[in-house]
């Protein structure tokens, strides 16, 4: 589509950089502030380029495999097997929100067996390094990171 | 006490502050005062004050910090002699819930043990300047040199190490002088003592964080569910010699320093300030370290964890149990995520406050800490 949203967002950090920006009263530190968190926000959307459903579809992949992992391995209390039937039906809706609050909920119950402690301690810390990376890297430009170096160019993210 | 009531119980005065926010909730976009109002409503406020042929001058808005709107102005009155102050009134919400009455009597308590922004005038419930809202006295300084850069709220702030060496000690002593006052002094009005069972300090913390997450999160993450099982199987106890003051956001970038006598000239935001266990302070430091100029990671920019706990200890005769600092370590950590993924980002959806593109941003960091609390929980260890 012409204007590309590329295009567009390069353009307001055009106008922003060398008319908006300069143009502010230098004493008003809020709105100084303000103004370059903003041009921060729009470098960030042009680093990420226009990849947020593609982001959330690969998430949402990866949470379903780890649901069936977990609930396949759930033992546990009333706590634990109420999550574990609530995250059965949280799968069936293929919505992401409904999943991940259901993994969680499964997670945070502490009448579980001893063994899935274990294993599910195992299956989230192998499936973090993956989606902790995906969005650190996803937010790199916002320079938060204090491991720099380990992150990912987006488009390697997709690949 | 039944466990089932221990481990979803919170401090009264903070399960009421909580307990107010579905309503907030309900508002829509907040509506930012222009500075021309604020003056005006300044004015009437300080005649309703007592206040005489009252002279506002230079009133603006400052920036930093991530919370409260901030103004700074000189005023002179009959009977009151030129004085720079500043006005702290809060959104509709911000990164954090906190209680007005809470920060305002923790302020007045500590004026007579450390330098803290002096209280001039209070209007808790916000009848009178439009929000709930304190006049402090201004007080000089910078929360970091000069000469270097930062990042917003102060988070990742270093000090290089003529200034680690000059402010340790008395960053130190403030902290023995908060953790030397009496949790059952009368002026702690609306402070609980967490005394009634050895997990009630830890619990209360991790029952108001779990809260705030369940309620604030846009979406569950399992590292979360993992790190609050973790956290729930292994809730510390503490002796009530182990109850203090707890700052709870005691670090580099909340003190002001004079640079040329390199001096603490003020502590700031006490908003998270309660009584709970010492260790939740040192491990705060923790959460937040930067590397010196030869990479070594300092709690808050400033020592190692090691020294700090050796230093400690030396000050105030408590000893660190690695175990404790450990549970605080993740507890902290995981604080951080609720505050950046949850209710940072929550009140700028709802664009409940002055910040929204700050807010926004601040979101992001929850990644990083995310990342180090994972790291933390294979660690298994702080100390």
């Amino acid at each position: 589509m012409n204007p590309s949203t590329e295009l567009r967002l390069n353009t307001m950090i055009r106008g922003l950089s060398e008319m908006v920006i300069p143009a502010i009263d230098p004493k008003n530190s809020l709105a100084q502030e303000q103004a370059q968190l903003i041009l921060g926000h729009l470098h960030a959307m042009v680093a990420q380029s226009g990849r947020e459903r593609d982001l959330n579809r690969i998430e949402l992949e990866e949470q379903k495999t780890l649901a069936q992992d977990l609930l396949a391995a759930a033992v546990g209390g009333p706590d634990t097997q109420a999550a574990a039937e609530a995250l059965e039906a949280a799968i069936k809706t293929e919505q992401k929100v409904q999943i991940a609050n259901a993994i969680e909920n499964l997670l945070r119950s502490t009448d579980a067996s001893e063994d899935f402690k274990a294993l599910s301690y195992q299956k989230v810390m192998a499936y973090s390094d993956e989606s902790l990376l995906r969005s650190r890297s996803w937010f790199a430009t916002m320079k938060f990171d204090s491991a720099p170096q380990e992150l990912l160019a987006i488009e390697s993210l997709f690949s | 006490m039944n466990n089932d009531n221990l481990y979803t119980q919170l401090e009264p005065e903070i399960a009421a502050m909580l307990a107010e926010i579905p309503a907030l909730r309900e508002q829509g976009a907040y509506e930012v005062m222009t500075v021309e109002t604020v003056g005006l409503r300044l004015r009437e406020f300080l005649a309703r004050e007592g206040l005489n042929n009252i002279q506002i001058h230079g009133l603006k808005r400052m920036g930093g910090g991530a919370s409260k709107e901030q103004f700074v102005f000189d005023l002179e009155a009959d009977g009151f002699a030129l004085q720079r102050c500043v006005l702290r009134m809060d959104p509709l919400e911000s990164a954090v819930h906190t209680s007005r009455p809470r920060e305002c009597t923790i302020l007045k308590v500590m004026a007579d043990v450390l330098p803290v922004p002096p209280v001039l005038w209070e209007d808790l419930d916000g009848s009178r300047m439009g929000r709930p809202a304190l006049i402090c006295g201004f007080i000089g300084g910078v929360v970091k040199p000069t000469e270097t850069a930062g990042n917003v709220s102060g988070l990742g702030t270093g000090l290089p190490k003529s200034y680690r060496d000059a402010l340790s000690n008395p960053f130190l002593e403030h902290l023995h002088a908060m953790h030397s006052y009496n949790i059952y002094a009368e002026d702690l009005v609306g402070f609980s003592v967490p005394d009634k069972d050895p997990k009630q300090a830890a619990l209360w913390q991790l029952n108001w964080w779990r809260k705030v997450w369940k309620d604030d999160r846009p979406e569950g993450i399992p590292l979360m569910g993992l790190a609050e099982r973790w956290l729930l199987d292994n809730v510390p106890d503490a002796a009530v010699s182990d109850l203090v003051v707890v700052h709870s956001d005691y670090r580099v970038g909340n003190f002001l320093f004079d640079e040329r006598e390199m001096k603490i000239t003020t502590i700031l935001d006490w908003e998270l300030a309660h009584i709970g266990d010492f260790h939740e302070d040192l491990a705060w430091m923790a959460t937040h370290q930067g590397p010196s100029e030869d990479g070594t990671l300092l709690a808050s920019g400033l020592m190692t964890v090691e020294e700090l706990c050796n230093r400690y200890t030396a000050l105030s005769g408590r000893q660190v149990n690695p175990e404790t600092f450990y549970f605080y370590h993740v507890l902290n950590v995981y604080k951080c995520v609720v505050i950046c993924l949850a209710t940072s980002a929550q009140t700028a959806a709802k664009q409940h406050s002055h910040q929204d593109p700050l807010l926004s941003w601040l979101a992001a960091a929850g990644y990083s800490f995310l990342a180090q609390l994972q790291g933390l929980l294979k660690a298994g260890k702080s100390l």
